[in-house]
């Protein structure tokens, strides 16, 4: 078996950004040195004016792009080693349509090499997670967009990751949908203690989720303002309607327009 | 517009039935009207046989020589479909193995073009000293004719495989086999079904050609030699009746791969579902 899925007795892992700069082909800094510390079990929220290059630093972060100087590391190792367990939710579901929920689930343990009865009891149980149960045998095709964002999470979460990395996952859903699947969220990291990086550029949605948010400049991305979000560990619907969540959005806005201008 | 629930079958079944008639029905009603109009004004017209027989002729004709036509069908299916499917198997390799590396695909992607171009005419001869005349020879004709539209679709569908996806079988660590058998050529069927497709039609034309010029030989001539010894002859109406077999040979073809195609593909549309719980139970 991996080592990946041997490492599930330490949940988190951290995350440590070293100016990390990234230049594209043809010149364009879409990073331009960022150097964040993120302690493990932390649940950060990235926040940006849109093509900002923070999901850029979120790729690089997963080990799916190296930066051109600076260094990343994921648990003291380089994420391109894939050593420590890194899942990644896309903007959109992005599920295979000629699988069945169950096994677009299973497949990232079935990449790893998992046997076909256990990666289909593990991702049983995770589908159960996100109230997907019932939906196991069905096609993404039949589910609505909620219900495959859902799917999604379910397959990032299979192979118990000690990072988890969200790439504005909700941001095609409609508003209760997304609040839905925001409270989900929140759940799944409390009883799962994994360190957590949700990029958005909705500003109540960082202040909703997240315990730090870090707020980045437009193109190329720099570190305007990192601050912690004091808004308890409960967090209910009630919580939006609260003159401190008021406060860290208005907090959070300013930063925001800082960062635009 | 509800009906009452004893009804509500009733007028299902009604619907249906009505649906597919006004599908079917169309086509059928063309069709009869198009050879009437051919039987009644050749016949008015007194067109000679020779020149353009009429539909009744042309059947009568395809009665009497029954035996040749089918037996030169069946010859002619065979070398067909031994084309199409080294054009299935081929094409998609070759499309696979161009889209594995940019620079292998640089390389050599526009030099298939030329098995678009090539002179079927011209190369079936050559092909005729190569393989001797016969079945392997004109099977590599309505290889070659047939094998492009199967190339460039599937490139086309390798090629726009959602990079999303790639990235999460990079983050799995998926090895290449994994990503091609898992990923990449399902992602690709629809377009590989939709060369196959045009490929199904081609191979009945690149036989045909084929038998002109590289056939003869063993067993029953093939339609090509009977529509060549029928325009010999000056025998039109079997000529027609000839290139109508090898129309429908090519029609039968095209459906088989349309049919096994949204078979296939329909599992991923919700319409298909009670089939497929029913295969995975």
């Amino acid at each position: 078996m991996s080592p990946r899925e041997t490492s599930t007795e330490e949940p988190a892992a951290e995350v440590v950004c070293t100016g990390v700069r990234r230049v594209f082909l043809g010149g364009v800094v879409a990073v331009g040195g960022a150097t964040i510390r993120i302690e493990p079990g932390e649940f950060v929220a990235f926040l940006g004016p849109s093509g900002c290059g923070k999901s850029t630093l979120l790729r690089m972060i997963a080990g799916l792009d190296r930066p051109t100087s600076g260094r990343v590391e994921v648990g003291e190792t380089d994420p391109c080693n894939r050593s420590v367990p890194i899942a990644f939710v896309f903007q959109d579901s992005h599920l295979l349509p000629w699988r069945t929920v169950l096994d677009n689930a299973a497949l990232p343990l079935e990449l790893l090499g998992v046997n076909k009865s256990e990666r289909r009891a593990i991702a049983r149980e995770v589908l159960r997670d996100v109230e997907l149960a019932d939906a196991a045998d069905r096609i993404p095709a039949e589910l609505s967009g909620g219900m495959k964002m859902r799917v999604s999470l379910a397959r990032a979460l299979v192979t118990k990751p000690r990072l988890l990395l969200l790439d504005e996952p909700f941001a095609a859903l409609d508003e209760l949908t997304r609040n839905r699947l925001d409270d989900r969220l929140r759940t799944l990291w409390r009883e799962r203690g994994t360190t957590m990086i949700f990029v958005t550029h909705s500003i109540t949605e960082a202040a909703y989720l997240a315990g730090r948010a870090i707020v980045f400049s437009k193109r190329p991305a720099r570190i305007v303002s990192d601050r912690a979000l004091d808004l308890g560990t409960d967090r209910t619907a009630d919580l939006r309607g609260t003159a401190e969540f008021a406060a860290a959005v208005r907090t959070l806005q300013k930063d925001l327009e800082a960062a635009d201008a | 517009m509800r009906d009452a629930p004893s009804s509500l079958a009733n007028s299902l079944f009604l619907r249906t039935a009505r649906s597919a008639a006004s599908k079917t029905l169309p086509p059928f009603v063309a069709l009869v009207v198009f050879l009437l109009t051919w039987e009644i004004g050749v016949r008015w017209l007194g067109v000679a046989a020779y020149l353009l027989p009429p539909p009744s002729a042309i059947l009568s004709a395809a009665k009497r020589d029954a035996i040749n036509l089918l037996m030169g069908a069946w010859t002619t299916a065979k070398t067909a479909l031994f084309g199409f499917a080294l054009s299935g198997v081929l094409g998609v390799l070759a499309a696979v193995i161009l889209s594995s590396a940019r620079v292998i695909e640089r390389a050599f992607y526009p030099y298939t073009v030329f098995l678009q171009t090539v002179p079927i005419v011209a190369i079936a001869p050559i092909l005729a000293v190569w393989f001797g005349p016969g079945f392997l020879a004109v099977s590599v004709c309505a290889f070659i004719v047939s094998v492009f539209p199967v190339i460039a679709n599937t490139v086309t569908g390798l090629r726009s495989v959602d990079p999303a996806l790639k990235d999460l079988f990079r983050l799995y660590g998926a090895s290449r086999w994994a990503s091609l058998v898992k990923l990449t050529l399902p992602s690709a069927l629809p377009n590989i079904v939709t060369g196959l497709r045009i490929a199904g039609g081609l191979s009945v034309i690149g036989t045909l050609v084929g038998e002109l010029f590289a056939g003869f030989s063993e067993g029953a001539p093939g339609l090509g030699i009977v529509v060549q010894t029928a325009a010999k002859q000056l025998k039109t109406d079997l000529l027609f009746a000839a290139v109508f077999s090898a129309t429908f040979l090519g029609l039968l073809l095209f459906g088989v791969v349309n049919a096994v195609g949204s078979r296939v593909l329909g599992r991923w549309h919700p319409s298909e579902k009670l089939d497929q719980s029913e295969i995975e139970s």
